[in-house]
């Protein structure tokens, strides 16, 4: 279908792009079931708003059946020091922290460490007969919480950001911030009580950070050197971390925000630099903190939907896979507006379950999350599709470029 | 080209498909013998034998049946009369008022511009026709706040609140036919104007009810892509998909083609021409195209319309919407919302524009879970169903309310011709 020398000029490019080791394969977007042409209104809308002065850079990426089909960047990624936008570019990934860390600690699952129905306190005996706030008193909790309830945000656990008399305990703890280790973070969260009865209520949580220090407690290593060793290492995914080294920097985006007169975006100060160059610090938030690349993402994605494994390193089971992208949360009471409608939870990752809840032209049993600067990511096993859009853009931000990035993806397919 | 051309001709020139496998053109629908797509002739014929006793009876004056499969017609049968009075037999190219079926190609339309990323079906519809928000609801002999603004899903899937006018008679329902809502407009945005002045019959997303709100689409069309209904509708749909005898208006050369419309007498024992009234707006000037049922078609342009669906949203190499779109308007969007309308069947549910078969025992219909299909007011119906990759049309000009139910019996005398195993 594609003459000789555009394929090599697509090898090039794919070469230039990626200058690694084994890179993941590249396919004209007609061998994989998308439409070029249709795949272009991703850019096009990506485009739109750079030039409206809505987003500063964005980059799109789309694969199937295992092959990358589009990669675009557009705009900036740093709009006042001129820096455009660049395939490797440093992005804050926020809440796709949390993917990562539950695949993580699944691999202590699949050691025999733990089972999801054990207490967290058999592990974290800190976080034991913790009390729940109810009706302004304190009151025992009905159970303990276990690590599934953990991994699927029923633990109880708040993030603070509301006006519950827990949510303020957690903000005068500052539960999240001036920590020196993950077991700081630990013992700050033991002095709070839970905001809801484990198991009762699907509620965002600091869960995930407290999944930090399971595996920190399980495996006997810090977070950092666990999730090196365990998937950035095996994956090839040397720019993911929680800390930006000074030679990377310069790759580093600029954090925008609306401002306020809603009219443009500028600069964010709530960059939370100072967090990614602390290196005399040990606290990882496993909820939040990494730093990733569009090609070191993609390659955890890639590996996602492969079933667990990717250029023959295995980094889990397809069955542990299979549980870890189902809905755990069934008939579980929405306290929180973060999961979308249509949307159940697994471990660690939403699941489409209903597509006439949520008006999505997608596939029941995709899976995903997202991040706070604007990033998302899917799986969509039934199509073998896989979407990353990757922005840094806090809220409120403009529109739902997120969400359009992800219906124009599925429209393009079209076999 | 020219090869092209002739061939065509040679299509039009000849009719009866089934018998004349030399009128299919290069760009037509292929006509097999019903044995090759898993259908059976003699079964075939029991629809045959049931139109003509239709006719024979009186119950209607003519009409057309088809049933593809696998892309592939294996029965296109037309039978008695397109106009009784004057003696005009029905042709294969009869021109057929669709009414309601217009909706799901209106519906398509829409979602193509959903494809370019202009709209979100949680889209609030005021987002898009700022008239339309802020709307009361009427409850209780008074007006009260809505709870929610209606969306773009709430259009599409008939759960906005609003009615039709004529197939109710609450104190809305009045309104709307005071208000001759669907009469006497200039434009789309004219309707628009008067529906905004009328309260919701219901709650947004409280209950299905059968409404406008199609027609609200297609100015939701006209606002999105700066173009008249009619034009859009033309462009994304009509041309690309070869139905040049789908339109608004009639023109004076394909009047001789429009098929009469027929009603049942006062007396009940026999059918009549209906009022000329009724044909009046396919040939006015006007800007006024109705989204929810304006359109005039044939049997092989909407025979085509119901081959993209199936093929997943494109027609020999002309992409109309992504597999993934049609999947999204043809899986059920209503689940428990309560049915509020009459329309509504047993074993139905209900996605973007089109109904959707969820439950065979509660249909008692020897169909397919997943099929979808609308409807005219004029008795024509299609459907599609992936399943069995097959499509059913059945035109007729016959409004309510009619003598016995031959469109029914048309689809379960179709299905029972499936005898692959």
């Amino acid at each position: 279908m594609f003459s000789t020398s555009l394929r090599a000029a697509l090898l090039a490019l794919a070469l230039a792009v990626c200058a690694y080791g084994a890179e993941l394969p590249r396919a004209a977007p007609e061998e994989v079931g998308l439409s070029q042409e249709r795949l272009d209104r991703i850019t096009q809308a990506m485009q739109e708003d750079v030039d409206l002065g809505q987003l500063a850079g964005a980059i799109g990426v789309v694969s199937r059946k295992g092959k990358v089909a589009y990669w675009q960047a557009v705009g900036m990624a740093d709009r006042e020091a001129g820096r455009a936008m660049a395939d490797d570019a440093i992005f804050r990934i926020y809440s796709m922290t949390k993917p990562i860390v539950g695949v993580a600690l699944m691999t202590l699952y699949e050691e025999g460490s733990f089972g999801l129905r054990d207490q967290v306190k058999r592990f974290l005996p800190e976080l034991g007969g913790l009390k729940v706030m109810e009706g302004g008193k304190e009151v025992k909790a009905r159970r303990e919480m276990t690590v599934q309830d953990l991994m699927r945000h029923t633990a109880g656990f708040s993030y603070g950001g509301g006006d519950h008399p827990v949510d303020k305990r957690y903000r005068d703890l500052n539960v999240l911030g001036d920590n020196r280790s993950v077991d700081d973070f630990v013992q700050k969260l033991a002095q709070v009580p839970l905001k809801f009865h484990p198991g009762s209520a699907w509620f965002y949580s600091v869960s995930v950070d407290v999944q930090g220090r399971l595996i920190e407690v399980l495996s006997g290593q810090d977070l950092a050197t666990f999730l090196q060793e365990r998937i950035f290492g095996p994956l090839d995914m040397p720019d993911t971390a929680f800390r930006v080294p000074e030679e990377k920097r310069d790759r580093f985006v600029q954090m925008y925000t609306r401002t306020e007169d809603r009219k443009g975006i500028e600069p964010s100060p709530a960059n939370r630099s100072e967090d990614y160059y602390d290196y005399e610090s040990r606290w990882y938030s496993g909820g939040g903190g990494l730093v990733s690349t569009t090609r070191d993402y993609l390659r955890f994605c890639h590996m996602l939907l492969n079933g667990g494994t990717l250029d023959g390193k295995r980094i889990l089971s397809r069955k542990t896979l299979d549980l870890m992208a189902s809905d755990h949360v069934g008939g579980v009471e929405r306290a929180s507006g973060v999961l979308s409608r249509g949307y159940g939870f697994g471990l660690d990752f939403a699941v489409h379950v209903d597509r006439a809840m949520s008006g999505l032209n997608g596939s029941v049993g995709e899976y995903n999350w997202g991040g706070l600067a604007g990033t998302i990511f899917w799986i969509d096993p039934a199509e073998e599709m896989i979407g990353l859009y990757m922005i840094q853009s806090l809220p409120p931000r403009f529109g739902d470029s997120r969400n359009q990035f992800k219906r124009l993806a599925y429209q393009a397919i079209v076999d | 080209m020219i090869f092209r051309a002739l061939v065509l001709a040679l299509a039009l020139v000849a009719c009866g498909p089934q018998a004349d496998v030399s009128r299919v053109g290069p760009s037509e629908i292929p006509v097999v013998a019903p044995a090759e797509i898993g259908l059976s002739q003699e079964r075939l014929d029991r629809i045959t034998r049931a139109m003509e006793t239709s006719v024979e009876k009186g119950y209607i004056a003519g009409a057309i049946g088809v049933v593809a499969r696998q892309g592939k017609i294996g029965y296109w049968e037309k039978v008695g009369m397109a106009d009784r009075e004057t003696g005009e037999a029905m042709r294969d190219d009869t021109i057929f008022r669709i009414f309601s079926m217009t909706k799901p190609i209106v519906g398509v339309a829409l979602m193509t511009l959903y494809e370019e990323g202009r709209f979100a079906l949680t889209d609030p519809v005021k987002d898009h026709i700022p008239e339309l928000g802020g709307l009361k609801v009427f409850a209780g002999g008074t007006e009260v706040p809505a709870k929610r603004e209606m969306t773009v899903q709430d259009l599409m899937r008939h759960t906005s609140g609003m009615t039709y006018g004529l197939f109710g008679n609450s104190r809305v329902d009045k309104m709307y036919t005071d208000a001759d809502i669907l009469g006497g407009n200039e434009s789309v945005a004219h309707f628009v104007e008067k529906l905004s002045k009328l309260p919701l019959k219901h709650q947004p997303g409280s209950a299905w009810e059968y409404s406008v709100s199609v027609d609200v689409q297609g100015r939701l069309i006209e606002v999105l892509s700066g173009q008249d209904l009619a034009t859009f509708l033309r462009e994304r749909v009509f041309e690309p998909l070869d139905m040049p005898d789908t339109a608004f208006r009639v023109t004076p050369e394909q009047q001789e083609r429009l098929a009469q419309v027929y009603q049942q007498t006062k007396d009940k024992s026999a059918i009549e021409p209906a009022p000329d009234g009724r044909s009046a707006r396919y040939t006015e000037d006007t800007q006024w195209y109705s989204g929810g049922g304006g359109l005039v078609s044939t049997t092989r342009d909407y025979l085509r319309f119901c081959q993209m669906m199936l093929n997943g949203g494109e027609l020999d190499g002309a992409r109309i919407l992504s597999r993934k779109t049609i999947e999204l308007m043809t899986i059920d969007h209503l689940g428990e919302v309560p049915r509020a309308s009459s329309i509504s069947r047993p074993g139905y549910g209900f996605g973007l524009d089109f109904a959707v078969h969820l439950d065979p025992a509660a249909s008692g219909l020897n169909g397919s879970a997943g099929e979808y299909n609308w409807g005219g007011l004029a008795g024509t119906i299609f459907w599609v169903d992936p399943a069995e990759e097959m499509i059913g049309l059945y035109m007729i000009q016959m409004l309510p309310p009619r003598f016995e139910d031959s469109r029914n019996r048309f689809k379960r005398l179709a299905y029972q011709a499936l005898a692959d195993n």
